[in-house]
């Protein structure tokens, strides 16, 4: 198991290192950050003495190391629109965007099972047909639109919800709604899929013949079965759902870290779109690591393969 | 053995009957989804009820038909400026037929490649790229696209790199995994035995046996490239006004959600229902090459 | 009395399975009938898709979704399971008959200890649990000559060999003093080497707990080693059954004939080419009217292709389907 851990930790590092290279290149594509800092008619003099002053006329190799060294401290630079430390200003957005995203990938994750197992099992009725169509069309609509259509028809016509915001409980409902509504689909199509897949297996058919009830058969190996390409998956769906918070939080204007990542493209504030990306890669390459690490856990063939 | 003629030997049906029976296997529903996208998107302005630029401030946000104040003239309704709405979502065709083609074909290109490559030779090539596959997966895609966008500003060259970005790598792991069992297969082992080429065999041999998984990809990634591109917009990277694109109608609608929420509906809708037909007709695909798979 | 000692009887079972679009129906098994003696090994012998398998899960009532008996009685212990509902099943299932499965590497659960697989039907049908559990499970695991039953009861299935396995897949079926033991091919998946064990290990425990066993294969071998009686079936149904002696040395249906004379023998001289059976089996989904073995049948009649040979006796506890038998 701790073979297993290490590597997939040596991969978590390669993985940053090369997000790291990734954000130090595209910054230094935005255009001089030399001309924002200085007035119009600064001299040539000026500018260089600017450029050196910030590092920009050293090699690449070691703007590249002190980068690295910055970021390490937490160091992305300041925000050219608030005047702070571009840092400190994503984490102050994190909570919020963190809230969003854990209550859709717990809502998408819960319904996405139950509504999966239960198509598996009424295979054919109704109830499946509905969970199939509704699978595809979810995966098929903008989330944008989607978070738009029901702002329209739930708070702007029936006045059920508020429109946008964020200081209750009713303020989450649209937004999960709108962000869950993908991983349900594909949580759904996978533990459907799955689950078919297992109640066909030989070992169910052995299971039957040893005389265990259908419904422990179900709960206490099918299930599990079924739950291992779910949790390979739910790496990928926590990271649709980091970065599907852009998208709804800025059509409901939820004060997270997506709404400060748009805006920030609008205001040219790029240290704050460096940092934001920066730190949401690392924090998922971490979350993926656990994920592995779970995995590890629920599969023993991948512990002692 | 004596021969004796078989009794009720069933005879092949008969030409009519056959390409009956092969019609109604066509997977109808995406094709109907599909095919008027694609007849707008080429035959564009010949088809057009109006002209989708012309500005008719006598009628601004004229609602569809079918409701009060609607009017045959405008079916589904017009614009904040008097616009048609049909012609421009019409319009809005063909923008969509060039993006999803174009970025998810330059994406199957590279993907496909390098998927071949890293499978093919493995070792310090195949880690290597699959590393670099690592690093641009592991940040998500919108918020790879605001990394670069934001660098470079926005605009059609800006939507194409972007998706094909972030959709490379879904066919460079896939190809790689299969070109890693086709390796191992006989007609490969039999290639190089008759000294062919490394590239010879990879192009021959390899390749066609990848073509059934590299068309479900692309047809399922074609509808991606679509909603990757709205998404684009809706943050202001994407394509810029004056040009025509379905993300736009709905970003520039937005306002207008309450006087004039056909806008940005249809507009969706017209989203939802294209990739609608590129997913089921993916699905279908799958499940024609490969029925062990098939969905139930 | 004659009925007691008769473990189980099948009556003209027909079991068809729905084809994939929903509108073609395979007879898997068309029209079977036997019986089994208390003790009785059974063998049900034939080519694959002849429908023995079939026929074996219909009497343990695990068919796969598309299919279902559609007519017929399987009478155990006098009972007929058919009428049976799913609980009572359920109850006998494991308990008073179980069944082992061709590949024991899919038989079990892959993210489960051998030892919790073990323990399940023992906890569910016999409310075995703590010490009474644990000693249970030691027996049963020297009974089926594991080593080391301890250390292995912890490991998983994919850690295991195929023979340890399937002799695992032996312990758990034997585990509740079942009646009636089903093998379905229970030694085509092991190694060569690992079948002759596992095949003597079968003989053992049916010897030991006066087993009654139904064994479904292909291979006669399987069938000379441990079967008193063996029926031959083809395309549903039964051409020839009889006393594993009788049938070995006077097979009177064509088809037995043409299976025997396959078998190459290891120890003739000269060289002979293989026989084969000419063409291939029938399609289930649309069995043309008389024998269905009559476009491969050497001895083939015009009759043949009319009319189905009912069963015709032939000596004590000896029938086959052929009209060549009444000509006789």
């Amino acid at each position: 198991m701790s073979r297993y851990f290490f590597s997939r930790l040596r991969l978590a590092v390669i993985t940053i290192l090369g997000v790291s290279l990734i954000v130090f290149v595209t910054s230094r594509m935005s255009g001089d950050v030399t001309l924002l800092l200085l007035p119009q008619d600064a001299s040539e003099a000026d500018i260089k003495a600017m450029q050196h002053e910030l590092g920009l006329d050293a090699p690449y190799y070691v703007q590249y190391y002190k980068f690295l060294v910055n970021v390490a401290h937490g160091d992305f630079g300041e925000s050219l629109r608030y005047r702070e430390p571009a840092f400190g200003l994503i984490m102050s957005r994190l909570p919020k965007t963190l809230e969003l995203a854990f209550a859709s990938f717990i809502v998408s994750t819960v319904v996405g099972l139950l509504m999966g197992i239960i198509s598996a099992r009424m295979r054919s009725s109704w109830l499946d047909y509905f969970s199939r169509i509704f699978s595809i069309t979810a995966q098929s609509m903008p989330s944008f639109w989607v978070g738009i259509m029901l702002i329209l028809l739930f708070a702007v016509q029936l006045h059920w919800l508020p429109t946008s915001g964020a200081q209750g409980l009713t303020y989450f409902v649209l937004p999960v709604v709108t962000l869950a509504l993908v991983p349900i689909a594909s949580t759904l199509r996978i533990t459907r899929s799955a689950m078919l897949e297992t109640l066909d297996a030989d070992y169910v058919k052995f299971l039957r013949v040893k005389g265990l009830s259908e419904q422990f058969i179900v709960w206490k190996h099918a299930l599990r079965n079924a739950l291992v390409p779910v949790i390979a998956i739910s790496g990928l769906t926590l990271g649709f759902l980091i970065g599907g918070t852009v998208i709804v939080e800025s059509v409901f204007a939820w004060p997270g870290l997506g709404n400060l990542m748009v805006e920030s493209i609008f205001t040219r504030d790029y240290p704050v779109i460096q940092a934001g990306v920066g730190v949401t890669s690392v924090f998922l390459i971490l979350l993926n690591l656990v994920v592995d690490l779970l995995f590890g856990v629920i599969d023993p063939r991948v512990r002692f393969g | 053995m004596a021969t004796v003629v078989l009794p009720s030997q069933s005879r092949a049906p008969s030409g009519l009957t056959l390409h009956w029976r092969r019609l109604r296997r066509l997977p109808w529903l995406p094709i109907v989804l599909l095919a008027p996208v694609v007849i707008c998107g080429i035959f564009g302005s010949a088809i057009f009820p109006h002209d989708p630029t012309t500005i008719d401030l006598m009628a601004p946000r004229k609602p569809p038909v079918w409701l009060d104040g609607g009017s045959w003239q405008y079916v589904l309704g017009t614009d904040q400026f008097g616009r048609d709405l049909l012609s421009r979502l019409m319009e809005g065709c063909r923008v969509a037929l060039i993006i999803a083609l174009s970025s998810v074909f330059l994406a199957a290109l590279i993907g496909v490649t390098a998927g071949m490559v890293s499978g093919y030779y493995g070792g310090v090539v195949d880690n290597i790229i699959m590393r670099i596959a690592d690093v641009v997966f592991a940040i998500p895609g919108i918020l790879l696209i605001i990394l670069i966008g934001g660098a470079v500003g926005g605009g059609f060259m800006t939507v194409l790199i972007s998706i094909v970005l972030v959709s490379w790598v879904l066919y460079a792991r896939v190809v790689r995994g299969e070109t890693l069992v086709l390796r191992e297969r006989g007609f490969v082992a039999l290639a190089r035995v008759a000294n062919c080429s490394d590239a010879r065999i990879l192009v021959r041999h390899i390749l066609p046996n990848l073509l059934p998984t590299v068309i479900v990809l692309t047809t399922l990634q074609a509808g991606f490239a679509l909603l990757i591109e709205a998404a684009i917009t809706f943050i202001g990277l994407g394509i810029q006004p004056p040009a025509t694109t379905w993300g736009l109608l709905i970003s520039e609608g937005r306002p207008y959600m309450t006087t004039a929420w056909w806008i940005p509906a249809f507009a969706g809708l017209a989203i939802t229902i294209t990739v609608l037909g590129t997913n089921l007709l993916g699905d279908w695909l799958q499940e024609k090459f490969d029925p062990r798979r098939a969905q139930r | 009395m004659a009925t007691s000692d008769i473990l189980l009887q099948v009556k003209d079972l027909k079991t068809h399975i729905l084809g994939r679009d929903g509108l073609r129906v395979v007879k898997a098994v068309d029209g079977v009938s036997f019986d089994l003696k208390r003790g009785e090994t059974l063998g049900i012998i034939g080519e694959s898709g002849c429908g023995k398998s079939m026929t074996a899960l219909s009497i343990m009532r695990v068919l796969p979704s598309a299919a279902k008996v559609v007519s017929g009685e399987i009478l155990f212990n006098g009972e007929n399971l058919l009428k049976k509902s799913e609980s009572e099943m359920r109850r006998l299932r494991g308990e008073k008959m179980s069944m082992i499965l061709q590949d024991p590497m899919v038989s079990l659960d892959p993210l489960f200890t051998v030892g919790s697989q073990l323990a399940e039907p023992l906890r569910s049908h016999m409310g075995l649990g703590g010490a009474a559990l644990k000693d249970r499970m030691t027996e049963l695991m020297s009974a089926v000559s594991i080593p080391s039953p301890e250390l292995r009861l912890k490991q998983y299935p994919h850690q295991m060999s195929g023979g340890m396995l399937q002799r695992i897949v032996g312990a758990i079926a034997i585990s509740c003093d079942p009646q009636l033991l089903i093998a379905d091919e229970p030694t085509t998946a092991l190694d060569p080497t690992v079948q002759a064990q596992f095949l003597d290990l079968l003989e053992s425990l049916r010897d030991a707990k006066h087993l009654s066993v139904i064994v479904v294969t292909h291979d006669f071998g399987v069938a000379a080693r441990l079967c008193d009686r063996v029926m031959v079936m083809y395309a549903g149904r039964i051409v020839e059954m009889g006393p594993i002696r009788e049938i070995f040395d006077h097979p009177r249906h064509p088809y037995t004939k043409a299976l025997l004379a396959s078998i190459p023998d290891a120890t003739e001289r000269g060289t002979r080419r293989l026989k084969s059976i000419d063409g291939a089996p029938p399609d289930l989904g649309s069995l043309p009217p008389g024998c269905p073995f009559a476009p491969r049948c050497e001895s083939v009649m015009e009759r043949c292709y009319r009319d189905y040979p009912g069963q015709f006796q032939i000596g004590t506890g000896h029938v086959a389907s052929c009209w060549r038998v009444t000509a006789q």
